[in-house]
């Protein structure tokens, strides 16, 4: 029986990042969201908002890792790097927010006061990005599912057409048609919206 | 704003190319081929920017609502949280104390490899009860015989057959499984212990678990192999684990 070759333990969560492994990415989720909840509850935020800057913070680093712009160094990295991703987006919000009215920085004792730093380098934003995640939810069921099946789950056509019970030829066809719709409806939107 | 990444017809030929090209499908030669198109045509170099932005928007769909599923189970369990308890100085104490047993062992037991974990912890499963009659599960009976007989090769046959017919029944996904992993053929136990994991009403969901997480220690993924032992709830599993989680 062929020997697996052994992983350390960061790149194996990188390669399964990667695929998109449910498992991982779920124990990864729930198992850091607690200290950024943490820090963005002592720097006066709220659970909503901790929510919502871990989520992006995490959406940053599945696609750092995605185009491997994220070299591990240390048997915790990527769970200090998401971290880290999570902090400077509250900080720079709490600086936007604060520093645009008159609170001094002096007054703000509550928040952390080391430097910000840009240690993190966000993906560049495609301004498409938006256009296109709005018309994807415009999308029939089938055609979310099929291209999630797809894209996401990095299932084979084989396996979608096991699933949805049609050959895999028409999972093939039916896949551009939903990838034309897509385009279509994105097209629409950048028209509409300028 | 520029919209030229969509409003060229895309026939499906050239959309599975660059479709193939942007997921690192391509054969070498078709790759050089392809890129040196890409220096030469620059509204191809558009197109397939704007096919890599709709493949990225359907991952990033489904990432988004991956997250709000992940958050929905952290919020459920914040909420079963009871607020009485020991006072925090007994965890710290506890830990402590844990902290030097595990110490203590990990000096006596020097770290063993995927090999002999997973041969000190697998054990196959014995097999079900059979009774052989001429009813509607004799075929599953007899191969359940040839199991436990240790014919694998015979039982996979048969029941390989019947899941072409009921692709979900839990007990052939799992005795198939079973069967594969008896002939050392983990990888290919994988995804009908898979299936088995995402039914939680299936009897045989806490095995999956367990045989699953043994199977990803075989594979030395020790990471993932770590999560399906915990939801296993083995007797063995945090046994296992700590033996998992010592430096080596």
């Amino acid at each position: 029986m062929a020997k697996h070759k052994r992983l350390g333990k960061q790149e194996e969560i990188i390669q399964a990042i990667k695929q998109n492994d449910d498992p991982i990415l779920k124990h990864l989720y729930q198992s850091n969201y607690a200290k950024v909840e943490q820090y963005v509850l002592k720097n006066r935020g709220n659970k909503q908002q901790a929510k919502d800057i871990y989520q992006e913070a995490f959406i940053v680093m599945w696609k750092n890792i995605q185009v491997d712009k994220f070299v591990p160094k240390g048997e915790t990295a990527i769970q200090g790097y998401l971290y880290t991703i999570a902090r400077n987006k509250w900080m720079d919000y709490v600086r936007s927010a604060y520093f645009k009215k008159t609170v001094s920085a002096h007054a703000e004792k509550g928040l952390d006061q080391k430097l910000y730093q840009a240690e993190i380098e966000p993906p560049e934003e495609n301004p498409f990005m938006h256009t296109v995640l709005g018309a994807f939810s415009e999308l029939g069921d089938d055609c979310k599912q099929l291209l999630t099946y797809f894209y996401f789950d990095k299932k084979s056509l084989k396996e979608i057409a096991s699933i949805l019970n049609i050959g895999a030829a028409s999972v093939r066809n039916k896949k551009y048609r939903c990838m034309q719709n897509l385009r279509a409806l994105a097209q629409h939107k950048a028209q509409t919206h300028g | 704003m520029d919209d030229s990444y969509f409003n060229q017809l895309l026939s499906q030929e050239e959309f599975e190319l660059m479709e193939a090209y942007l997921l690192d499908k391509l054969p070498i030669e078709k790759k050089q081929s392809f890129e040196a198109r890409l220096q030469q045509d620059k509204a191809l170099a558009k197109q397939l920017a704007g096919i890599k932005e709709l493949i990225l928007g359907s991952q990033l769909n489904a990432l988004q609502q991956k997250l709000d599923m992940f958050h929905e189970d952290i919020d459920s369990q914040s909420a079963k949280v009871i607020s009485l308890g020991p006072p925090r100085w007994v965890y710290a104490l506890v830990a402590s104390l844990a902290l030097l047993v595990a110490i203590f062992i990990w000096k006596q037991s020097p770290r063993l490899t995927e090999d002999k974990l997973f041969s000190e912890y697998f054990q196959p499963d014995p097999g079900l009860v059979t009774a052989m009659s001429a009813n509607q599960n004799y075929e599953f009976n007899k191969a359940m015989v040839e199991y436990k007989s240790g014919a694998y090769e015979k039982a996979l046959k048969s029941w390989m057959a019947l899941l072409e017919q009921k692709p979900q029944n839990d007990s052939l996904n799992y005795y198939i499984a079973m069967a594969k992993l008896s002939l050392q053929e983990v990888k290919a136990a994988l995804p009908y212990l898979e299936e088995l994991v995402k039914n939680e009403a299936s009897g045989f969901h806490k095995d999956a678990n367990w045989y699953l997480g043994l199977s990803y220690l075989k594979m030395a993924r020790f990471e993932r192999a770590k999560i399906f032992l915990k939801s296993s709830q083995h007797p063995k599993s945090e046994e296992l684990i700590e033996k998992l989680n010592q430096p080596e």
